[in-house]
């Protein structure tokens, strides 16, 4: 518990806390707007076809990014589901 | 932006008028409820991005008249992708009396977050919770006078697809008081509030849903069953549209061939002369009854279909599946919904465009759009795709299965574009992506159906009558003026000749093409009338007929595959052309969008057309 992931560690089923964005300002700040602010609880949907992108479900909504925007999103997971 | 022009009529004409504004969230259903008050018909669907321009309207409540402004969805106030500065900025000209925020109350905490910011940019505002029937549904519950008291502003609750609790929102409107509300600054940021009001006032039983939604999406984003289901869906769609629209069309077909031996006989008894009447009879009539009979019933049963998967959110599933490969040709993978947009219209498929972000993905989606087929180029790859299959196989499953090949030799050359696109011309990195994926949605079947067939034939009608009208007669005249011992379209003809006969069609067709640049609903009428012009042929004929007429032409399979593929590839018409001159405000892009489809077809025909020369023999139809 406790640990530092970022977001596209997460698997599909984990949640975690959002605790911070590793990103440049306009990306940040767009990633906020969306629901990725700090304290907020995400969950991983799991991808689509291929691997990435991933869905994750924020404020009761649900937002795919790319792995590579995930990876800015740093999170300290809460619980761990069955999987 | 042209809301500028609006403005100010609205101040001049109106002055006991409430005007409104609707700003929200993506996707919350601000459209839905525009359309709901103003009795428009807005398009809507079950994706965020799908109103990219401001709309206004106007209704009449309580002896009052209100203009509303439908704004397109944004997520946050400050930021500048297209459809949020266009928002952003009707806010910040400050000329409604009030801003309505909608909000989804089964994602609050981030509308509210929205709310906060809007009320920083503008202080009259009413808050509007929507979709309180689906938020009831997913066991949340919402102290509507608690969140009132807190936010300092008139909160409504309702449901705008079920049209409830719609008078509490004009009631709300009508009496915000007269006094500008007075500019209180927040100290605490956006999130932090949005986040405390959403724990204080919104509680949220947490259930699991097990459910048929649930499975569904399971389905579509599943790693080995979502191409197969896609594809599968495709094809279903299809066989619907070429089973539904046979009827209607042999229907239709009959009836206007019963009206022209009416009309000969009546321009007959008025003695009208026999070159008016074979001009307006066999060179307008003829054009034009042949688009309405071919190519609306087709038209008519796809639209609604397609509207229905755009209702109930399978678009953005399939973006989302999609994303991967567009992330490999460096475009956005919301180029896979302004492409499934332009399976219905190209042109609407360009605007659309809008949703994304990066100037050059959406660059990139722009010049791509017109490589998919739209709604008006289906009935010519259907009637082909029966040319081709022979009556043997009249069961419609020929024909869909050759049209989703169609779709998807389509698909994946807009991958292929888009890919030699940012290696050179577009050059760069894809850029960040985020996607809203809404929960999926019951559509309201009836009411899409009657709504999106009344409004496609209508539309149709009215482009089957200004671009056929006047093809019509230009390929009459051109048929029946001769220079010399040949009629103008021979002459005509014979120009394109040379590059048709290389691309294993001929000079007619390639004719057709060009002169079908109003709108491609029309390719296969203009052939037909290009052929047969100087005949008096009275018929319309019908599918089952054309297969040895065309024979007759000396048509081969090997042409009927290559009308198929230009048909896939070739210049946009002309209202895509126009979208795409507005959107990109360049004249360089827009030569490119309309020269990289016409390459693309050549090149394919002539490859195709080399390919098959060694069995020509035995391809005949």
């Amino acid at each position: 518990m406790g640990k530092q992931l970022r977001l596209s560690d997460l698997r599909k089923g984990q949640r975690a806390l959002v605790s911070g964005i590793a990103a440049d300002d306009f990306t940040a700040s767009k990633l906020r707007a969306i629901g990725f602010t700090d304290g907020t609880e995400v969950e991983c949907r799991g991808s689509g076809i291929f691997s990435d992108p991933s869905a994750y479900l924020v404020k009761g909504v649900l937002i795919a990014l790319r792995k590579k925007n995930a990876d800015k999103i740093k999170c300290i997971r809460t619980e761990s589901d069955a999987s | 932006m042209h809301q500028n022009g609006e403005r100010c009529v609205v101040n001049k004409n109106t002055a006991s008028a409430v005007t409104v504004a609707f700003a929200g969230n993506p996707n919350v259903g601000k459209s839905t409820l525009f359309n709901a008050l103003t009795g428009l018909k807005q398009h809507t669907g079950n994706w965020a991005g799908k109103t990219v321009e401001n709309a206004v309207g106007r209704c009449r409540r309580g002896g009052r008249e209100i203009v509303i402004y439908d704004l397109p969805g944004c997520y946050s106030a400050f930021t500048d992708t297209a459809e949020e500065t266009a928002a952003a900025a009707f806010l910040r000209g400050k000329t409604v009396d009030v801003v309505v925020t909608v909000i989804s109350a089964t994602a609050a905490e981030r509308g509210l977050r929205l709310f906060f910011e809007i009320k920083k940019l503008y202080p009259r505002v009413i808050l509007c919770l929507n979709m309180m029937d689906e938020a009831a549904h997913e066991g949340v519950v919402i102290d509507i006078d608690g969140l009132s008291k807190a936010v300092g502003v008139p909160v409504v609750a309702l449901s705008a697809r079920k049209k409830q609790g719609i008078d509490g929102l004009i009631q709300a409107i009508l009496s915000f008081p007269e006094t500008d509300a007075e500019c209180v600054p927040q100290e605490t940021d956006v999130n932090t509030r949005s986040h405390m009001l959403f724990l204080q006032y919104v509680s949220c039983k947490e259930k699991t849903h097990r459910n048929i939604k649930g499975f569904i999406d399971k389905v579509l984003t599943n790693k080995y069953t979502a191409f197969p289901v896609m594809i599968v869906l495709l094809l279903f769609l299809f066989w619907l549209t070429i089973t539904g629209a046979n009827y209607p069309s042999e229907l239709l077909s009959r009836l206007f061939t019963r009206l022209q031996n009416v009309l000969t006989g009546v321009f007959l008894q008025v003695n009208i002369p026999p070159v008016l009447t074979d001009f307006l009879l066999n060179g307008i009539y003829r054009t034009l009854s042949w688009v309405v009979a071919v190519m609306l019933p087709p038209m008519a049963v796809f639209f609604p279909l397609f509207t229905l998967a755009e209702d109930c959110g399978l678009l953005p599933r399939i973006a989302f599946d999609l994303d991967r490969p567009f992330c490999a040709c460096s475009a956005c993978g919301k180029q896979a919904l302004t492409m499934c947009m332009g399976l219905g219209c190209n042109a609407v498929g360009v605007t659309g465009c809008r949703i994304i972000e990066s100037p050059r993905e959406r660059l990139i989606a722009v010049l791509t759009n017109s490589l998919v087929p739209c709604n008006g180029r289906f009935p010519i790859l259907m009637t082909m795709a029966v040319v081709l299959a022979g009556a043997a196989f009249r069961s419609g499953l020929a024909e869909a299965v050759s049209l989703t090949a169609c779709v998807v030799i389509s698909i994946l050359c807009v991958f292929a574009v888009s890919k030699l696109l940012s290696v050179t011309i577009l050059r760069g990195v894809p850029s960040f992506f985020v996607l809203e994926i809404p929960p999926l949605r019951r559509p309201e079947i009836g009411k899409t159906i009657v709504r999106s067939l009344l409004d496609r034939t209508i539309f149709v009608l009215g482009r089957a009558v200004t671009a056929a009208i006047p093809a019509g007669a230009l390929i009459w005249l051109a048929a029946n003026i001769s220079v010399g011992d040949k009629s103008l379209i021979t002459h005509a003809a014979a120009v394109f000749e040379p590059l048709g006969t290389l691309m294993g069609i001929d000079g007619i067709i390639f004719l057709s093409f060009l002169l079908a640049l109003p709108a491609n609903e029309i390719i296969l009428p203009v052939m037909l009338m290009a052929y047969l012009g100087g005949n008096t042929l009275s018929a319309v004929p019908s599918v089952e007929s054309l297969s040895p007429l065309l024979a007759g032409l000396g048509w081969t399979k090997i042409t009927v595959l290559c009308v198929m593929i230009f048909t896939l590839f070739h210049w946009p018409c002309a209202t895509t052309i126009k979208t795409v001159k507005k959107e990109t405000g360049s004249g360089k892009y827009t030569a490119l969008a309309i020269l990289i489809p016409s390459v693309v077809g050549i090149l394919l025909c002539i490859v195709m057309n080399f390919l098959l020369l060694p069995w020509k023999d035995g391809l005949t139809l």
